[in-house]
């Protein structure tokens, strides 16, 4: 895992070029030929309708897909071309908000932050005094930051939908990321907490001056946070544009209507 | 980047009712498991010692002679014969007495209140001692092995025949009733077609079950394979023994493989698309006829007949007779020291069963194997062992390592790979994968997404396939003793040797409440954790 290369400011942090993934033996094209560039410290919004590549496509960057074919690199580093440990270094790097929080349900919210830590720890961990005190006391300063300090030592899946997205935030924060990626983070929150879990993550990502790359079923939930807009439609890119430049008709097309995103 | 002081929050649980069970229970299961250790004179010592007596075993073994190789053929084939036959004939008898025992289609509640006993007491006695009993009541030979598996494969059919008949959907009976249908008429037309699929699915899985049991049937003159193994140790004609045990090994692997296939033929495949349920109807008459040819055949076989079955029905009745009173008097303390070690026995072989099995389910386990091939190696060695019951494993280590509990002690502990495995593989699947992605996001390895997601997660279904192992062992462990590996069999035999069943009625009634009483305190456990 030495021979990962670090991230070179200069370059961009995250390259795609050609991605192309397909199922069941070619049955199901997920991805076609998809290409684009993220910069450092950049917030970058990829909407889509539903079944249009969003989360294979983000699946890919971290490598818990392999890409059928077409290269992704990050950090510079060529993802077809790391061994499996590796990819977990390289995993450790990039931080992973998914739709469904993918909590260990039975374990505490503290705990569950903790195990953000795995991948800088040797050997395998059960419960949470099986961390150091130090990590312990840090870990719940990460919970406090997102407003949950005094449910350090619930069981997560006794947590509303949106507190427990919060712990997942705060595992993705104790992970110390360099890269972000977040799978319509808050598609499975009622609207309101929706909007709030939305701005706290972005909010976060902010003061730790993360790359950011973040699908989205509703664009409209993107205004005033995001540098840029990628639209995806059947595995195809079909918008991709800075939001400063983004034309009246296509902020029609891409604002207008919050439920479909882009139409095409 | 700053933090904002989180000021003196803990940072460690605090301490509840909840937080403790699971310390608190593996503490006492500890120390439980020392003491059964000790009380059965299992010292480290003796396990490291038992490796160098399994190797000086096999080198006596070494090679395997087949000399006699059509004797053991011949013996192969009769086993096969008892199968098909004790499966077919406690279907037979499995039927009407469900009718009776269901509370829907019974004549009467005395009559549903009987059944229900009968069926309760032919599960109660396990099959090895009913072969026991019937060797002495009608002689040594197949016909009391054959007898032996009816009757246990009655024990359990008729009680789940009848469970299947009570949850049948009332209303299409309703329906006929109301056409005026005579009670058979509803029966036929309403009740069978809802219950025959699972009646059949039941009847292959106890095919399997009896697969198992024939092979060591032979070990108390209840013929088959089991006999001539038990007749070349007695000779100490070890080359030989070898060869018993690797026919018997191919035979429950390949009956194993065979009702997997017709499973997955028949019974999976009609709910396929129309074609395919047509052709598999064809397939079930195939079947149908099949299955009757060869129960008949089999039958013919082994020597059942019209005359054997009275023959076995008046033996048996004269050994009840001489079964009552019981005598729970003579050699008490003996009784009860046996007993004790039979607990001993299958608190030991639990906990190093569960041991062995759970690193081997997580290596099976497709979705916390580190890789396919592994899964697939851990799967093999999982069937693999169970080619070899665990009575038959108890004979090999009694040979091993001596007679008593410890012999018994590793006969189930390796047993556990290939039943406490699959359960606990079997179980790992069903769990939910997003923690385990979750954490496989964040760079952890595999072992680390084992123990924080997937123990993490699984810990509720590890106890309760601990528990449920227990159960199981508990009652294995009272018929070990019948082939000489510890525990209240030995006793148990002894009493049906002398004919003093007056004291065998005894101790089976004492097995039965230990076995009731760990099947409730499991039942208890197991829901106290979902
Ligand atoms: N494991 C899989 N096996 C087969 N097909 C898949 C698999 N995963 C995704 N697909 C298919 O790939 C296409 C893209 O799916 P993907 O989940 O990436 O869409 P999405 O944009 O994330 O949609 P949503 O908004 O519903 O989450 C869909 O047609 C989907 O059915
Ligand atoms: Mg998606």
């Amino acid at each position: 895992m030495e021979t990962l290369l670090p991230a070179d400011p200069a370059q961009p942090i995250l390259s795609v070029r050609n991605l192309i993934k397909e199922f069941d033996r070619g049955a199901v094209a997920a991805l076609r030929d998809v290409s684009f560039d993220v910069v450092p410290g950049s917030v970058t919004v990829l909407v889509g309708r539903s079944g249009a590549g969003k989360t294979t496509l983000l699946r890919c960057i971290n490598g818990l897909e392999k890409p059928t074919g077409g290269t992704v690199t990050v950090f510079g580093n060529d993802l077809d071309t790391l061994s499996s440990s590796e990819l977990r270094a390289l995993r450790r790097r990039i931080g992973f908000v998914f739709q469904g929080f993918n909590l260990v349900g039975r374990a505490t919210a503290l705990e569950n932050v903790l195990s953000g830590a795995l991948g800088r720890l040797r050997g395998p961990r059960y419960g949470v005094m099986s961390y150091g005190a130090d990590l312990r006391k840090e870990a719940i300063q990460y919970l406090d930051r997102v407003g949950l300090a005094d449910k350090a030592f619930q069981r997560a899946d006794t947590l509303s939908g949106g507190q427990q997205q919060r712990v997942a935030i705060a595992r993705m924060l104790f992970q110390k990321p360099e890269l972000v990626l977040a799978d319509e983070p808050v598609a499975s929150l009622d609207p309101e907490s929706a909007r709030q879990v939305l701005t706290l993550f972005i909010e976060l990502c902010h003061e730790e001056g993360l790359t950011v790359l973040c699908s989205l079923h509703q664009v409209g939930l993107a205004t005033g946070w995001a540098d840029r807009i990628i639209g995806l439609k059947d595995g195809r890119i079909v918008l991709d544009r800075a939001v400063s430049e983004l034309g009246a008709d296509e902020a029609r097309l891409v604002y207008g209507n919050e439920s479909t995103g882009v139409a095409g | 980047m700053s933090l904002p002081v989180a000021g003196d929050r803990p940072v460690r649980p605090p301490v509840t009712w909840r937080s403790l069970q699971l310390p608190l229970l593996s503490l006492a299961v500890l120390a439980l498991f020392v003491i059964a250790l000790v009380q059965t004179d299992s010292s480290p010592a003796r396990f490291v010692g038992s490796l160098d007596d399994l190797a000086n075993l096999f080198a006596r073994m070494w090679p395997p002679v087949a000399t006699e190789w059509p004797r053991y053929l011949e013996a192969t084939w009769i086993t096969g014969g008892m199968v098909v036959a004790a499966t077919g004939l406690g279907f037979l008898i499995s039927v009407p007495v469900a009718i009776l025992a269901a509370r829907n289609t019974t004549l009467h509640p005395v009559v549903h209140a009987v059944a229900r006993g009968l069926v309760a007491l032919a599960r109660a006695i396990p099959s090895i001692v009913w072969a026991l009993l019937l060797v002495r009541a009608i002689g040594i030979g197949p016909v009391a092995g054959v007898f032996a598996m009816t009757l246990s494969s009655f024990g359990m059919l008729g009680k789940l025949f009848a469970d299947a008949i009570e949850e049948v959907d009332p209303k299409p009976l309703d329906a006929l009733t109301a056409t005026g249908a005579s009670r058979i008429q509803v029966f036929v037309g309403g009740v069978l077609p809802q219950v025959l699929a699972t009646w059949l699915s039941l009847s292959l899985f106890r095919l399997d079950i009896n697969v198992r049991r024939s092979v060591i049937l032979g070990f108390v003159g209840a013929g088959g394979i089991g006999f001539e193994l038990q007749r070349v140790l007695g000779q100490l004609a070890y080359q030989r023994a070898f060869t018993i045990v690797a026919i018997i090994f191919v035979f429950v692997i390949a009956l194993e493989r065979l009702s997997a296939w017709v499973r997955s033929t028949l019974i999976d495949g009609s709910v396929e698309s129309n074609g395919r349920a047509r052709r598999s109807t064809t397939m079930k008459a195939v079947a149908v006829s099949v299955a009757t040819v060869g129960f008949v055949a089999a039958s013919l076989a082994v020597g059942i007949t019209p005359a054997s079955i009275g023959d076995a029905v008046s033996g048996m009745a004269r050994v009840a007779g001489r079964m009552l009173p019981p005598d729970f008097a003579t050699n008490w303390e003996g009784i009860l020291s046996a007993m004790l070690e039979t607990v001993w026995i299958a608190l030991a072989a639990t906990v190093m069963g569960m041991a062995i099995a759970l690193p081997i389910a997580l290596l099976a386990a497709r979705n916390t194997s580190p890789g396919p091939w592994v899964s697939f190696l851990a799967r093999a060695v999982m069937v693999l062992q169970r080619g070899v019951p665990e009575l038959v494993l108890a004979v090999v280590f009694v040979v091993a390592v001596g007679l008593g509990p410890f012999a018994g002690i590793l006969a189930l502990t390796v047993g556990a790979i290939g039943f406490t495995g699959k359960l606990l593989a079997d179980g790992l699947e069903t769990l939910p994968e997003a923690p385990v992605v979750g954490l496989a996001s964040v760079g952890a390895t595999w072992s680390q997404r084992t123990a924080g997601a997937v123990l993490r997660q699984g810990m509720p279904l590890i106890v309760g396939t601990g528990v449920y192992t227990l159960d199981v062992y508990v009652r294995a462990a009272t018929v070990l003793g019948v082939v000489g590996a510890g525990g209240i069999g030995g006793i148990l035999n002894s009493t049906i040797q002398s004919h003093t069943y007056d004291r065998t009625l005894a101790i089976c009634l004492i097995v039965f409440a230990l076995i009731y009483g760990f099947e409730r305190m499991a039942g208890w456990v197991r829901k106290r954790l979902v």
